[in-house]
């Protein structure tokens, strides 16, 4: 008969399919969640009381789509003192609509994008002089799962007062990466160096120019009062799929000195990046790269 | 021999439009697949047992996957979507339901087959079942193929158009029965209109 013929077939079909499903589904599952890692300089009131809620950083994680745990609680190891709450929903975001609902992230095929916010006070930690310094977190689940991943570096800096030799005076940027500030000049300064540590790791890709002049080539570059300093900057992220994930936001300090040699620092803060909307075979290229499937 | 067609429409009917009062399914996919398995006693009492021998027994496992089904969706709940291998747990439930679905059609065209004469003309042949389970495997099996894909994708766009297309293979099914009820209403009644008084 022909139709025992037609199931019969059909359920040949449907039996190599399932099988076929079963093979990608485990072979797509991640173990753990997969950090996407941020290379991040942020002003922290370090041994000084704060507005808590102006500390925030946000990292994300990848995981797979069924996976129901909402983050509880984030630990810095790295640095004793630091005050830290952190969770899966932004607390600040206050919407009428699907409040607390659901999980919270960004569902792209058998993966979803989660954030965690993270909230930091750092009164009680000591300031040495020195940069501080995070690249690893410990992220607890509701579920009492506990996480060590490496989330990149971050990297702290105490408040710095703004020398009064550069008034700010227009920026902006693209979503291309490019950004472009102008600053005036007040007095007459010499410019020294640009100087960072996350610059110096992001190095090939990072495009940095003062004036049309590459950055590592500005030591003597004389301005004058009421001359304009323009900084431009452009990451280009064009091969490594690793690197494009990942969230760039860096403060590179420029240095200079007035006429009477005494040496200032200025940060700029328009050196950044950040992905937003990834599609799954992105996803997947790039948790291949990173050896998690 | 109507009434366990139009129980097998009800059945359906249940198992496709289960209500849900918040969480909990008043009327769980395994009532429906119940009052199915009641339709084929019916139909089995008025036909040969053998004829529908078959049906009976996918209804029975039919029955109780679902059963096992409500049950862990109740008390496993988002866990156990953490394990692959559930995750394709529907399919093995349309599979079954593909299978008692076949043979209950199979029983439908022997029934025919033996109360219907070929040579006269009625509204419903055995031809014409045949031809409708034929559409009827071809539906469900694009439609199990639309779950799977969509459960290994997640594609919520597929998963809407899948689940939507076997509501509709369901009243494919539904109408088949609603057909089949009508005949022999039709039918019997003509039948016993036909015996003539002995002279």
């Amino acid at each position: 008969m022909e139709n025992e013929r037609i199931l019969k077939q059909g359920l040949i079909l449907i039996l190599s399919l399932l099988l076929i499903s079963l093979i990608v589904s485990f072979y797509l599952r991640l173990d753990e969640p997969v950090f996407l890692k941020v290379y991040k300089e942020m002003e922290l009131p370090i041994n000084k009381s704060s507005y808590y809620v102006e500390n925030q950083l946000n990292i994300k994680y990848i995981t797979n789509i069924y996976d129901t745990r909402l983050v509880t609680h984030v630990e810095f190891q790295e640095v004793p003192g630091l005050i830290v709450s952190a969770s899966s929903r932004n607390p600040m975001f206050f919407s009428m609509f699907n409040n607390n609902q659901g999980i919270p992230g960004k569902n792209v095929g058998r993966y979803s994008i989660r954030p965690i916010y993270i909230w930091m006070d750092a009164y009680n930690v000591e300031n040495t002089g020195d940069d501080i310094r995070i690249t690893k977190a410990k992220v607890h689940f509701d579920n009492g799962d506990t996480i060590e991943a490496d989330i990149g570096e971050v990297i702290f800096y105490a408040y710095e007062n703004r020398p009064k030799h550069l008034d700010f005076m227009s920026g902006g940027g693209s979503s291309d990466g490019t950004h472009n500030t102008e600053l005036e000049v007040t007095e007459d300064i010499t410019l020294i160096k640009v100087e960072d540590s996350l610059l110096s790791q992001l190095d090939n890709f990072v495009e940095i120019k003062i004036n049309d002049t590459d950055y590592v080539n500005i030591s003597g570059m004389e301005l004058k009062a009421g001359e304009r300093l323009n900084i431009f900057s452009k990451f280009h992220i064009l091969e490594g799929i690793e690197a494009n994930m990942y969230d760039y936001d860096i403060h590179p300090k420029l240095q200079y000195e007035d006429s009477e040699g005494n040496v200032y620092t200025y940060r700029f803060r328009n050196v950044d990046y950040s992905r937003h909307g990834f599609d799954f075979m992105e996803i997947l290229r790039f948790l291949k790269a990173r050896g998690e499937i | 021999m109507d009434r366990g067609y139009q129980k097998i429409f009800w059945g359906i009917f249940l198992a496709t439009f289960n209500i849900k009062f918040g969480n909990v399914k008043i009327v769980p996919a395994f009532v429906g697949w119940m009052v199915v398995l009641s339709a084929i006693s019916i139909l089995q009492d008025s036909h040969n047992k053998v004829a529908f021998e078959k049906s009976e027994r996918y209804t029975k496992y039919l029955i109780l996957l679902s059963l096992i089904g409500s049950l862990l969706d109740l008390f496993g709940g988002h866990s156990l979507n953490r394990l692959i291998i559930f995750s394709y747990y529907p399919v093995i439930l349309y599979v079954v339901e593909l299978l008692m679905f076949y043979e209950i059609l199979n029983g439908t065209i022997s029934l025919l087959e033996s109360k219907v004469p070929d040579d006269i003309p009625t509204a419903i042949n055995s031809k014409e079942i045949i031809y409708k389970q034929r559409t009827y495997i071809k539906l469900q099996i694009i439609s199990i193929i639309g779950f799977i894909i969509s459960i290994t994708t997640y594609s919520e766009l597929l998963i809407t158009v899948t689940a939507l297309f076997a509501i509709i293979v369901r009243i494919y099914a539904m109408s088949i029965m609603s057909g089949l009820k009508k005949f022999f209403l039709n039918f019997d009644q003509g039948q016993s209109n036909d015996i003539q008084p002995p002279l």
